[in-house]
């Protein structure tokens, strides 16, 4: 009994702070999701010599439900993403057809872009995928932040290895995070810049993704509406609305 | 031309044009106008590559939506196009070539038909639709697109496409009327009546459709031509490949035998970002021995007639060499007739609306007992998309 007494006491602040740590998280996650998002963005793909720009929309209900829209170029609009819990479904408008998308393209490229299908649905829930530590702090863009390790759990089906993210001690803001595979390679990092008040809440407007290996590459995302917490039904994730929302 | 249904809907659209061109309070966004021009360079080449026939092919599609209230909406979709070159001389009733078959209404207009010059325009779609919430109906020309596979359609029993046309990307429509009633978010009833044209009958059909462990389902049942048939498909998943398949029977008739279509495939994107699919095709009318003449092969093709062989498999693979740059192959083989089909194809995004493609298609097959090569086209593509 005793014994167990000494191990609490000397454990009690690695667990406080877990508990800290996934906290500031959940925040952090909460501030970007909302229970549900609306969103209008443009994402911006660069390379050293040439940029592509798209207008995209996007409908998410917690992590099971996600709809995107292609808004421009003229080339792919219409075309439109829908995920709820594991299944995707892309609807072509040319041809006027859904096809299914096989699980293995989560972990892919998504339209050309330096974002997975997963980092845009957000399948992987920052919050319930990770066990989180904090193992510093430090200061961004005037901005005293906390730096917080995420490794995930067993039994989570995500793509990364590891993540450092550097969370705003203040407004809880995701502000740098750092991708890495499973061999502790770094892969991606990504950037938030243009911190404004949108729809209430204090967030970045600006991501960037830069991939570590490739000179002159990144890809932009750029806020320019979101709205949360608006009510939005389930059956608004079907095959059906995907094809009325041209 | 027949009256009924169709002048019907296109009275509909006409007096809600003008509905909607009185009201000053309707925004312009309202109609939407979008489409492409295209030019497709040929290089159709006899077997031993020596022999060309070249031609050209300007292609525009205007596509103009009309949405003038949240539960009404429009399309009228027109294609033109401009083909010159030495193909017309060779190739005699080429215009009519050109045209689609199975049209229940001719609303294609040839306007200059010449050995050296075809220009032609064609309706391809003219519908109009209402929904709310549950139900949705639409009457016109429209595409009904029940396929689920990305190769071989057995369930797409109103408008079956040619693999090989690739330049027809919206595919041929049907005209018809389609209804649809959901249950829920993935579950419900859908049915559509096509007519054919003088002679060829009707495609009547209901769709039931749901999600379930992961899987689409959906089950047909209706009639085609003048003979029964079902068949059903489905779309789900086995670990982290795709895994996809349709049936369709068709029961027998005084003048044809009963006949089964089935489409099977799997698919997965390996790390890289490589695309892989294998797939197969059962036909079971579809002979399965070599031929004596490639003229027998039919490829005329239909619901009945997907690919003139009685087994094939076909093997897609692809990559984004970079986001704008991008190469896949499809290798098609059909075991019994040994046919042989390799198209291979690279795309290029010029800039953002500007796309170059480049495609091959190599035919070999075993003919009067020797297998060798029966053809090869070539092709270049630009296209503009507004």
């Amino acid at each position: 009994m005793k014994r167990m007494f000494i191990w609490l006491f000397l454990s009690l602040p690695g667990l406080l702070s877990a508990q800290n740590a996934t906290e500031i998280v959940r925040k952090a996650d909460e501030k970007m999701r909302g229970e549900t998002s609306h969103a209008e963005m443009l994402i911006r793909t660069v390379r050293p010599y040439w940029t592509r720009e798209m207008e995209v929309k996007t409908w998410m209900k917690g992590t099971s439900y996600a709809m995107i829209l292609i808004k421009s170029p003229a080339r792919d609009k219409g075309t439109s993403f829908l995920k709820k819990k594991k299944e995707v479904w892309n609807w072509l408008p040319a041809l006027e057809r859904t096809i299914k998308l096989p699980p293995s393209m989560m972990s892919q490229s998504w339209m050309g872009t330096d974002f997975t299908n997963d980092d845009l649905v957000k399948e992987s829930s920052a919050v319930e995928d990770y066990q989180h530590t904090i193992i510093g702090d430090t200061v961004i863009d005037s901005r005293a932040c906390y730096v917080i390790q995420f490794i995930p759990k067993p039994e989570a089906t995500v793509v990364w290895g590891k993540l450092i993210v550097c969370i705003d001690k203040k407004d809880f803001i995701e502000l740098h995070t750092r991708f890495y595979d499973e061999e502790g390679a770094l892969l991606n990092t990504m950037k938030a810049y243009d911190v404004r008040l949108m729809d209430g809440r204090t967030i970045p407007t600006r991501l960037e993704m830069i991939p570590a290996d490739k000179k002159g590459q990144k890809t932009e995302i750029i806020y320019r509406s979101i709205y949360f917490n608006r009510p939005i039904d389930d059956h608004f994730f079907s095959v059906e609305q995907m094809k009325q929302q041209n | 031309m027949r009256p009924g249904w169709y002048i019907l809907c296109c009275s509909l659209w006409i007096l809600i044009g003008i509905r909607a061109q009185a009201q000053d309070s309707i925004p312009d966004r309202q109609i939407k106008v979008s489409g492409y021009i295209k030019d497709l360079q040929s290089l159709l080449f006899d077997k031993d590559l020596r022999h060309v026939v070249a031609s050209d092919l300007l292609h525009n599609r205007v596509n103009i939506k009309w949405k003038p209230a949240p539960a009404l909406s429009g399309a009228l979709e027109i294609r033109n196009r401009v083909i010159w070159g030495e193909q017309l001389a060779a190739t005699s009733g080429f215009a009519d070539q050109v045209t689609n078959s199975g049209a229940w209404v001719d609303l294609s207009k040839t306007w200059v038909n010449r050995s050296d010059l075809i220009l032609v325009s064609n309706i391809e779609r003219f519908w109009i639709e209402w929904h709310d919430q549950r139900w949705n109906f639409r009457a016109g020309r429209q595409r009904i697109n029940w396929g689920i596979t990305t190769m071989w359609n057995p369930n797409d029993i109103f408008n079956t496409y040619n693999f090989l046309d690739f330049d027809y990307e919206e595919r041929p429509g049907s005209d018809a009327v389609k209804g649809s009633y959901h249950f829920n978010a993935v579950s419900g009833l859908e049915f559509a009546l096509a007519g054919h044209g003088a002679g060829q009958g009707s495609t009547g059909a209901m769709r039931f459709f749901t999600n379930k462990w992961n899987y689409d389902f959906q089950f047909i049942s209706g009639w085609y031509g003048k003979g029964f048939t079902a068949g059903g498909g489905w779309a789900g998943s086995i670990k982290d490949a795709g895994f996809k398949g349709e049936f369709m029977y068709f029961a027998p008739r005084k003048d044809s035998a009963g006949q089964l279509n089935l489409a099977m495939e799997w698919d997965y994107v390996f790390k890289k970002g490589w695309y892989l699919n294998i797939g197969g095709l059962l036909n079971t009318n579809g002979p399965d021995r070599p031929v004596s003449g490639w003229a027998t092969l039919d490829f005329n093709l239909s619901p009945k007639n997907i690919l003139p062989v009685r087994w094939a498999a076909v093997l897609t693979s692809g990559k984004e060499l970079t986001p704008l740059f991008s190469a896949n192959i499809s290798v098609v083989y059909s075991p019994g007739v040994n046919l042989l089909i390799l198209l291979p194809g690279v795309k290029y995004n010029l800039a953002t609306n500007l796309d170059a493609d480049i495609i091959w298609q190599s035919f070999f097959a075993k003919i009067d007992g020797a297998f060798g090569s029966i053809a090869h086209n070539g092709f270049l593509r630009l296209r503009w998309s507004f």
